[in-house]
């Protein structure tokens, strides 16, 4: 599933200054690709990657998905491209409070109009498979950063879409539950799914086979990922 | 995604809110049961009224003074100017009217020994007994040689033989009315209680005697019996015509159990109506208090509308999702208000004739559910119409 994106632009308004948060990007990103999009807070990221997400509309500019254009589609029809071809996973994991990790996975067949049964059926299954077999009638609240993090990854992945986001999905957890997030975007990787990763993190970066830099809404780099070639921040040297 | 489950998730929500569901839904209680409560209550005195109506006989026609007509819309007039002497002129005259009778309704002072009450005191004609079906228990009722020599003689209702005269044997004895002294000649067969009223507190004289010691020429009201049902309207046109003799449009009118069962159901329909509608109003204020929480739920849950968008929901799946919360706190609130009604209705029928009609049960229900889609809309809307974006930003 090629992702085309053409001179696309996004301009907020705020308290009357005008902000190009895209100012003109043009990428390809071709099927099973595996891409970090890095750049600083403010850069454009995240705008980007929403509005390839279906999330979010552009001012102008082309972005097409397996050759559909969505900046054409209405809500309603976005809404149905991000239930069958896109998973989310966000740097605050966007669990529903007080639904169980089960009910939460279950979300998106409820849109989905899969029965009742299969839905439990799939979301176990799925859970399962990120390791939380044990854990499908906890609260998000009851649940570690990282495994919050990997019931979202199963959220994301139960309708089994052929493109993933991640936004940040690293950002709130340990080392050790990061390594195992990344872990698992890596296998994503391996399956054939295009996964895209928004961060800021040079470790999590080059995980990637390619690096996409973003500056004021603009691409200022594009290639493969070599090693220190992510100029961002290593955790080591946080310290 | 079916309704079936918006139902869930909206009891999952409700559930999450205990208290806050439980208090939004009380206003709606409290609506629809004052609604099914009322409307009980304005049934049950027409049905009760109605019922005391057609027991007085369908061939009666009653002669109330003044004009007050109820069903004509027109400005009541009340005067005094039936007489006796008109009871005797329809006799005299009247083809149509097999008994004629007359009364008068007061209240009068009456003692027995040292025991005293104020019972209502009524002056009545011999026939009245008979025309309107008031059997004696004991003892005989008052006859046309008690009024036409102005006998001071009583009939006595039980509730005068308990408490006046402490259960003993009462014909024969001597009780006073207003200061006069009177002969108990009879006990009537006790009717019970009536809308709060004792029905048995009641002592009846001859209306010659009742005149006299009220010092009333006047008479409450005039009644007479048709021959039959058929000559029930000859009789009323022909009451009319020897009336108009001697007195005027406006100082009679003249009633059949038809017209007086018409006036009360129109009586008791507007009434009961009021009284429903002044309970909607509370309804509609439980579907204000509704609105109020559905706003504030969407506001407080904008981050998981945003989630639901971004794994797929459409914007009608969130209308219909906040839609179905709002209609089912306000039919948990109808059921739990009807059940409440009904309950209060069947305790109150100790006190006050009343009756649940299915009707208001139905209405309370449908206008409960539509209090919740109505007052829901507009939440739903707003929630529906969140970018996700927006919404996941949300703190």
């Amino acid at each position: 599933m090629t992702i085309e994106v053409k001179d696309l632009y996004k301009i907020y308004s705020l308290e009357g200054v005008e902000i190009h948060a895209v100012n003109g990007i043009t990428i390809n990103i071709e099927d099973g690709e595996f891409v970090s999009i890095m750049g600083q807070s403010g850069s454009g990221k995240s705008t980007l990657m929403h509005i390839i997400g279906c999330l979010d509309k552009p001012t102008r500019g082309s972005a097409k998905i397996d050759g559909q254009e969505i900046t054409d589609l209405t809500e309603n029809e976005l809404a149905d491209f991000r239930l069958d071809k896109i998973g989310f996973i966000f740097q605050t994991f966007n669990l529903i409070p007080r639904a169980s990790a089960l009910k939460n996975v279950e979300l998106p067949l409820i849109y989905a109009g899969v029965s009742r049964a299969e839905r439990r059926e799939r979301a176990t299954k799925m859970l399962e498979s990120v390791g939380l077999g044990d854990r499908l009638s906890s609260r998000p609240t009851q649940l570690s950063g990282g495994q919050q993090q990997r019931v979202a990854i199963a959220r994301a992945l139960i309708n089994n879409p052929k493109i993933i986001f991640a936004d940040e999905p690293t950002g709130n957890l340990d080392s050790k539950s990061g390594t195992e997030i990344m872990a698992i975007l890596d296998s994503l990787h391996e399956q054939g799914k295009t996964v895209i990763l928004v961060t800021h993190e040079a470790e999590v970066a080059e995980h990637a086979n390619r690096l996409i830099r973003l500056f004021d809404g603009k691409v200022i780099e594009d290639g493969p990922i070599k090693a220190n070639n992510t100029g961002g921040k290593r955790k080591n040297e946080l310290v | 995604m079916n309704l079936f489950e918006s139902f869930r998730l909206a009891l999952d929500a409700i559930r999450a809110n205990k208290m806050r569901s439980g208090l939004t839904t009380l206003g709606v209680v409290i609506g629809v049961s004052a609604v099914i409560l009322l409307v009980s209550v304005g049934q049950g005195m027409r049905n009760y009224v109605t019922d005391q109506f057609q027991g007085m006989g369908a061939n009666l026609i009653y002669i109330m003074p003044g004009d007050i007509d109820f069903g004509s819309g027109e400005q009541p007039v009340f005067n005094q100017k039936l007489r006796v002497e008109h009871v005797r002129k329809i006799e005299r005259e009247a083809i149509y009217a097999k008994e004629v009778s007359a009364g008068i309704e007061n209240r009068g002072t009456v003692k027995f020994g040292k025991e005293s009450r104020r019972p209502a005191v009524y002056g009545v004609m011999a026939n009245y007994s008979v025309m309107f079906n008031y059997p004696v228990e004991t003892g005989s009722f008052i006859t046309d040689t008690d009024v036409n020599g102005n006998r001071k003689v009583a009939v006595i209702g039980e509730t005068v033989v308990e408490k006046l005269l402490g259960g003993a044997d009462p014909i024969g004895r001597r009780i006073s009315i207003e200061g006069q002294k009177f002969t108990v000649i009879g006990v009537l067969e006790p009717k019970g209680r009536a809308l709060g009223m004792d029905q048995d507190d009641i002592v009846y004289i001859p209306i010659t005697v009742a005149q006299r010691i009220f010092g009333l020429e006047s008479v409450t009201w005039l009644a007479l019996e048709a021959r039959d049902e058929n000559s029930i309207d000859l009789a009323v046109a022909e009451s009319e015509r020897i009336l108009s003799k001697s007195l005027s449009k406006d100082d009679f009118s003249v009633m059949t159990q038809e017209s007086l069962l018409g006036t009360v159901n129109q009586v008791f329909g507007t009434l009961t109506l009021m009284l429903g509608g002044i309970a909607g109003i509370s309804l509609i204020v439980g579907g204000i208090g509704i609105m109020n929480i559905m706003l504030v739920s969407v506001t407080e849950r904008t981050r998981e509308i945003g989630i639901r968008k971004a794994v797929g929901a459409k914007t009608h799946n969130i209308m219909i999702q906040f839609i179905i919360e709002a209609a089912t706190l306000s039919i948990l609130g109808g059921i739990i208000g009807i059940s409440i009604g009904i309950g209060g209705s069947l305790l109150l029928r100790m006190v006050l004739p009343s009756e649940v009609t299915m009707w208001s049960i139905a209405l309370a229900f449908a206008f409960s559910a539509a209090i919740g889609i109505f007052f829901g809309a507009y939440p739903a809307f707003k929630a529906s119409r969140l970018s996700p974006i927006e919404a996941l930003r949300h703190e």
